[in-house]
């Protein structure tokens, strides 16, 4: 089994800039394949505990390139690719790392639909996992970047990877994004953890990556069960207040946070279901983020 | 209208959760796609009609038993013509006028 780790920057920037590379993150093989230096040092630094897959199957193939002709010379971008498709314009080429996390986010999110998939972050305390579905700017990246570092594993910063018809959460353990304000918050609050470059100037705002703990993507194949779901909103100044909504609001609301509710059609309906039905559910604002996880230290398996 | 008979759309199914002791519940409707939150009373509307076709005099009969006394017969009334509206607009249910009326354009061009 070799690790990213066991590349030197050198070997790891050939393969990627070569054939490419395959990596396992989660239950997926991701074919990744670019000549932008920078890339070579995210996976470094990011994916680093990481296997090398030597299998020649990927579920999702990526590549990072720099557009043709002259006006890459005055202004240089990145061109993000899955198989042949481009799915979004391109972007600064200083922000090529962020561009390879949000492009494979997409990938995911377009084309996993064996999952039904919650625009949320999890984390899990053993096998019993919080699921934290949120708009952008409720908190949650912040509270999960948070989280895994008081001892809860990281399944996923951004989407919950839901088993149909259960509870069950496959992890797809990454780096967690923060942005703006959040990243000092959560270097005054975890100064152990490992953060990527921050970028200024993106269409988020100025971001960074945090690299997931290494316990938890030695966990990788461990599902764990929803149990709680709590929808965070962080308000300036506000107590830490909990409320519990009815289960028609619950409902609706994960309605709005799946990304592939029509696709799946009636399963995801059931599905949502059973998680609105066998979990415990909370809506819950703060302003303190030691308070708030706090609060969570009190959940108990 | 009193004697218009009302049944579950034959065009979708409709399918719903519901908790106890709550007042809102979720309807999905399979074919469209459509997912909206619904009264307790539209559910027991469609409860009645997962048995048979009703009249609104027959709705009004069997859900008439199950609400305490203080609710007034023409509120009552006006509230299952509401969430019959409702219910039709999202096509969980039809009525017979309708899906004559509906029936008929459908095969009038070949006729």
């Amino acid at each position: 089994m070799t690790l990213i780790s066991s590349l030197s920057t050198t070997q790891l920037y050939r393969q990627l800039s070569n054939n490419g590379l395959t990596i396992e993150i989660g239950p997926f093989s991701i074919h990744a394949c670019s000549t932008i230096e920078s890339l070579t040092e995210h996976f470094k630094l990011m994916y680093s505990d990481y296997r090398v897959v030597t299998e020649p199957f990927a579920d999702f193939h990526i590549n990072l390139k720099r557009p043709n002709g002259f006006r890459h010379l005055l202004y240089p971008q990145v061109i993000f690719y899955s198989d042949i498709e481009k799915p979004f314009k391109p972007l600064p080429l200083n922000q090529t790392n962020p561009f390879f996390e949000w492009g494979l986010n997409w990938c995911i999110a377009t084309m996993a639909h064996q999952y039904l998939i919650i625009h949320a972050a999890v984390v899990a305390k053993g096998q019993n996992a919080l699921l934290l579905p949120g708009h952008p700017g409720a908190g949650k990246s912040t509270l999960c970047a948070a989280l895994i570092h008081r001892g809860w594993r990281l399944l996923s910063d951004e989407m919950a990877l839901i088993d149909p018809l259960t509870c069950s959460v496959t992890p797809v353990p990454r780096p967690v994004s923060i942005k703006n304000a959040s990243i000092d918050v959560i270097k005054g609050f975890a100064p152990e953890a490992v953060f990527g470059p921050v970028i200024k100037d993106t269409h988020k705002g100025t971001v960074t990556h945090i690299k997931a703990p290494e316990s938890s993507t030695q966990q990788k194949t461990d599902k764990a069960i929803i149990r709680w779901v709590v929808f965070p909103e962080y308000h300036s100044g506000s107590m830490l207040e909990i409320s519990r909504p009815n289960h028609a609001q619950v409902f609706m609301d994960l309605v709005g946070q799946t990304f592939n509710f029509g696709t799946l059609g009636l399963t995801a309906f059931q599905t949502l279901e059973n998680i609105v039905n066998q979990t415990d559910i909370m809506k819950f604002r703060y302003s303190v983020l030691e308070e708030a996880i706090d609060w969570f230290d009190t959940f108990q398996p | 209208m009193q004697d218009t008979v009302w049944f579950l759309s034959v065009f979708d199914t409709v399918h719903w959760v519901e908790w106890p002791d709550e007042n809102e519940s979720v309807l999905y409707m399979q074919r469209s796609g459509e997912t909206i939150v619904v009264s307790a009373l539209s559910i027991a509307i469609l409860e009645l009609l997962k048995a048979k076709p009703c009249n609104i005099v027959e709705f009004f009969s069997e859900l008439s038993q199950c609400m305490d006394e203080s609710v007034e017969e023409q509120a009552l009334m006006l509230a299952i013509r509401s969430n019959l509206t409702q219910l039709q607009q999202i096509g969980a249910i039809d009525n017979d006028t309708n899906f004559i009326t509906i029936h008929n354009s459908v095969v009038s061009p070949a006729v």
